[in-house]
């Protein structure tokens, strides 16, 4: 049994917080970044250790190799890991902390932090990643890490469907604009030049799954549904009974934390994630 | 750069084959436990899980067991962390590379390694990477000063690039690492002992093979049934089409302007009895 959109769309939203908080960019040049990509890249690439430009346009996908290239080595001699992962956590906590006051936060922290130990993280290497981390002392540090590695497990599921799929970086957002799930916006945000990108829109036209417009065709819609389906099954796979059993037990409070945090702007609808409110 | 993928362009088996061989004699080397202990690590196995992820770092566990897929992970954790504070980085990529060369370097007699080497270097920024981190390690790291290695260096990041794109198969496919190995033992493709040569347990195998009965490819006996022979010939197929996906039609010429170099090297390297799997 698969795992409900809610519950993805909760999950998301909680570890989406550390993206769209106002103070982000600040709080990574305070410990030696410069700039909110670099700041992105390197925070969520350091659970990895300090990996090369190679290695997290592998593990990311979907951005441009120029702009991981831009942002690493370099973030790596201008902080340590150690301090990134920090101001990650602490970004996290003052997002996390008062949109979630009045919610069952102990509880879905303490039920997450159980789920991830019945994940199976082979050919899921972020997630194993953030798995491979300390969980924070606090509840809502634990709250939000638990929720890292769960998203981070759906998005490496997601990549190897597209990868098995031969759908690389550029035609996955090519096909996500097509199919109106992200703004056109992606191609500049995801730092792709418009040369790339309309070899990517050819190369959906050549599978049938946009037309000569660039519109999405029906072929293109059952297509993406089914890399969501996919999606979805090869993350239920992953999830040992005991983790099924406790994330639908969990699923109607961790949705109340998931709609506080939605409610707090914390996170705002829609967003470049293409992933809507839970 | 615009990497131009043609999709149908596809190179030969021949050619995987023999980068496999090329890559993967360092594992059987006599030579290799001594190689990485003299760098401070300790056994066989740390020394295999260190030398083939150093590639990403000095990686956690859990991102190993990620991204070479198939062990056990307490296996795993046997080796890591403690490896990363047993040696450096830095002298075990070094003296994975010497072993490696001096490995390979009898399959190489009256082969144009200059001319190998150069023209697998030369396909692999035309190697789609995303989605595949292993590969994509190894492309990362410096390419070797001598032509030798530089042919080690390439096999390798070709070898892992397949490896990623079967990996997302497998993984697409909703297959784990224990039963991705239930299956390869009930295909013939890996012999009985691969369940402990991979650290699973009799719970671990048998909890795989029920799940693969209830797929329907193997039977009472563990022995692969008809949907499971078609199962795993798709498996290969889908792998074969995600990798050929992921090269530039640039690439694909660079590497099979070389093919045959690589081929006469991987059959003198058999020839020389230093792969034990022998094909």
């Amino acid at each position: 049994m698969t795992q409900s959109r809610a519950f993805w769309r909760s999950i998301e939203a909680i570890h989406d917080v550390v993206y769209f908080a106002p103070d982000a960019k600040e709080r990574y040049e305070a410990v030696g970044l410069k700039g909110y990509w670099m700041g992105y890249t390197a925070s969520r690439s350091a659970a990895v250790g300090t990996p090369s430009a190679t290695t997290v346009t592998a593990l990311f996908h979907g951005f441009a190799p120029a702009i991981i290239h831009r942002a690493l080595p370099d973030a790596w001699q201008r902080a340590s890991r150690d301090d990134i992962l920090a101001a990650r956590l602490d970004l996290a906590r003052n997002a996390l902390a008062p949109a979630v006051e009045g919610t069952d936060t102990a509880k879905v922290a303490h039920e997450l932090g159980l789920v991830i130990r019945g994940l199976d993280f082979a050919g899921k290497p972020l997630a194993g990643a953030h798995a491979d981390l300390p969980a924070p002392d606090d509840e809502v540090g634990r709250l939000w890490h638990a929720a890292t590695v769960i998203r981070e497990y759906r998005g490496d599921c997601h990549v190897a469907v597209l990868t098995a799929a031969g759908l690389d970086g550029v035609t996955a957002n090519a096909l996500a604009v097509a199919a109106g799930l992200v703004p056109a916006e992606q191609r500049t945000v995801r730092g792709w030049t418009e040369d790339e990108w309309s070899d990517a829109v050819g190369r959906l036209g050549t599978r049938g799954w946009v037309d000569v417009t660039g519109t999405l065709t029906d072929t293109g819609r059952s297509a993406r549904a089914q890399i969501e389906d996919t999606t979805d099954r090869v993350c239920a796979a992953g999830f040992d009974r005991e983790a099924t059993g406790r994330a639908i037990t969990i699923e109607a409070a961790l949705v109340q934390v998931a709609r506080a945090v939605g409610q707090s702007g914390a996170v705002p609808y829609p967003n470049p994630t293409g992933v809507p409110v839970p | 750069m615009t990497v131009v993928h043609t999709g149908p362009v596809t190179l030969r088996r021949s050619f995987w084959h023999a980068v496999e061989t090329i890559h993967h004699v360092v594992y059987f080397s006599p030579a290799a436990k001594p190689a990485f202990e003299a760098v401070g690590l300790k056994g066989q196995w740390m020394g295999y899980f260190a030398s083939r992820s150093a590639a990403l770092g000095q990686p956690g566990p859990e991102v190993v067991v990620a991204t070479f897929h198939g062990f056990a992970p307490r296996m795993v954790h046997r080796a890591l962390p403690d490896a990363w504070s047993r040696a450096s980085r830095d002298d075990i990529l070094a003296a994975r590379y010497e072993l490696a060369r001096d490995t390979i370097r009898p399959g190489f007699e009256g082969v144009d390694v200059a001319a190998l080497a150069a023209g697998l270097q030369a396909g692999l920024p035309g190697l789609e990477l995303a989605g595949r981190p292993l590969a994509a390690g190894h492309v990362g790291l410096e390419t070797p000063d001598d032509d030798l290695t530089a042919v080690w260096h390439a096999a390798t990041a070709l070898r892992e690039f397949r490896g990623d794109s079967h990996l997302a198969v497998l993984t697409a496919a909703g297959i784990d690492g224990a039963e991705a190995n239930v299956l390869a033992v009930a295909a013939g493709l890996a012999m009985p002992g691969q369940r402990q040569l991979r650290g699973w347990d009799d719970e671990e195998w048998e909890a795989a093979a029920v799940r693969l009965r209830g797929r329907g490819w193997i039977d009472d006996d563990d022995a692969i049934t008809e949907a499971g022979i078609v199962a795993r010939t798709q498996i290969e197929t889908d792998t074969d089409r995600s990798t050929a996906a992921g090269i530039s039609a640039e690439a694909v010429v660079h590497f099979d302007s070389v093919a045959h170099l690589a081929v006469t090297a991987s059959k003198q390297i058999v020839a020389a009895g230093l792969d034990p799997t022998g094909h």
